[in-house]
């Protein structure tokens, strides 16, 4: 090999002109696309089922168009590691870049959501357009920038129902009246416990959780029942979040979420 | 591959306001803009090119949550950089403490593309290239190689850099100086060892 033309710059040139491939972009839109139009359907499933069973096609493009971003975000992260085997224990260290400055925080309430197991499978490679196929996608001049979505938010009860086959947490009150505030937090833990504990009979998962996913979900049950006056119900889901991600990736909006808990110091 | 094309930014500047206001931006305008720019960034970073799809999409996966908070006071390329370099340090940090990464870091870069014996010589000469520049960013110590990554590949500026890592600018023109040597000795090792290969 010739090395005589060579110089530094052209070393540093190579690595400028280290892009994918063309085929690597599309796997690569595809992938990402294959996140977000997933979770349009899940919401689509979730939010308004009895509303719209309709097919996927069209009306859920629609439906992903006009869904804000939180939606959005929460249901990418929760089925986009399933679909892509994100490594996520990367994420517990992360850290917002020079936050004031680079990255403002992330909205302290967001809609909880819980995709369905069908949601996935309902995708085919047909959906998986790139965005200039797929305009709904790409573009929403008028989305809304993140706002919650209370019609959204799953209930501990709703959670535990879903997931029957999952081995549950330890419950100490398995029973919990339904007026028992500090009863219906552990219901609340446990019942997103009972959800995101790893499964082992799931061998099919390569991931079986993702960490991203689980603590979105996690702090934004714990945010809904904050805006909802139900202290004890995000002490006990903030608590979770800590024993479970001590150094997660949403940490800081979990000691936000702590502060946000009181004035008084002591807690619930 | 026609490296010179790309301009001094490579990635894309796409908001020139002068005042600081919340852009509309959704994930796939910002995807489609950036991610190219991204993949190059965490590959140059160190991730490897097995798990360079997952730590791409785990850059995704903040942007698509941090995005409605973009307020555009950073540009949306630097903010993006930013997260990307988180994301290749926990990759970096996973990867050291597997035997097998620890492994593949020492060899240089196991996964560099080969060049076949079909491809024409410019074409080899870019891959050699290519090669023998990846396994010097690789011998480069982090803190040195961010620097140099954000400076000499994807064009930043100093201020920018320093911005995104948080440390002085005179850290910055440091690093970038002592990367600098230590990437152009690697080379000439790296040179030198490819000549006398048979």
């Amino acid at each position: 090999m010739n090395w005589d033309d060579d110089d530094d710059s052209v070393f540093e040139q190579a690595l400028r002109a280290d892009l994918p491939s063309l085929s690597e972009q599309n796997r690569l839109r595809q992938r990402i696309l294959a996140a977000g139009l997933a979770a349009g359907t899940a919401l689509a499933s979730t939010n308004v089922a009895a509303a719209a069973q309709a097919s996927f096609g069209a009306s859920a493009l629609s439906k992903l168009s006009a869904l804000s971003w939180p939606a959005k975000l929460g249901l990418a992260a929760v089925i986009a590691a399933p679909v892509a085997g994100v490594a996520l224990p990367l994420a517990h260290e992360y850290e917002p870049v020079r936050a004031a400055a680079l990255v403002s925080r992330v909205r302290s309430s967001a809609a909880t959501v819980r995709p369905q197991s069908g949601a996935k499978a309902a995708l085919s490679p047909a959906h998986l357009l790139p965005p200039e196929a797929a305009p709904g996608v790409a573009t929403e001049p008028g989305s809304e920038p993140a706002r919650a979505l209370p019609n959204v938010a799953v209930r501990p009860s709703a959670l535990a129902a879903g997931n029957p086959s999952t081995p549950v947490a330890p419950n100490p009150s398995p029973n919990p009246p339904a007026n028992d505030s500090a009863s219906s937090a552990q219901a609340a833990v446990a019942a997103f416990a009972s959800a995101h504990e790893p499964a082992a009979s799931e061998a099919q998962r390569p991931r079986d959780e993702s960490t991203l996913a689980a603590e979105t979900q996690l702090l934004d049950r714990a945010f809904a029942a904050l805006g909802a006056g139900d202290r004890s119900t995000a002490a006990a889901l903030i608590t979770e979040h800590a024993r479970r991600f001590p150094n997660g990736l949403l940490r800081q909006e979990r000691e936000r979420a702590r502060a946000r808990l009181t004035p008084d110091p002591k807690g619930d | 591959m026609n490296a010179g094309a790309l301009g001094r930014r490579a990635m894309p500047r796409p908001l020139p306001s002068a005042e600081p206001q919340a852009p509309v931006l959704d994930l796939a305008t910002v995807y489609e803009a950036h991610f190219r720019y991204v993949w190059r960034c965490l590959r140059s970073l160190g991730v490897r090119d097995s798990q360079l799809e997952d730590a791409l999409q785990d850059v995704f996966i903040v942007v698509q949550r941090r995005l409605p908070e973009f307020d555009g006071r950073a540009e949306l390329g630097t903010w993006l950089y930013a997260i990307a370099l988180r994301i290749a340090r926990k990759y970096r940090e996973r990867a050291r403490r597997e035997p097998a990464s620890l492994e593949a870091a020492r060899e240089g870069d196991p996964e560099l593309p080969r060049p076949s014996q079909q491809e024409s010589g410019d074409r080899a000469l870019e891959r050699e290239r290519l090669a023998l520049a990846r396994r010097a960013l690789a011998s480069l110590a982090d803190d040195k190689r961010e620097v140099f990554v954000l400076a000499r590949v994807e064009q930043m500026s100093a201020p920018e850099i320093a911005e995104v890592l948080g440390i002085p600018l005179n850290t910055v023109y440091s690093r970038l100086r002592a990367a600098r040597l230590a990437f152009d000795a690697e080379i000439t090792r790296l040179r030198g060892s490819h000549r006398s290969t048979p």
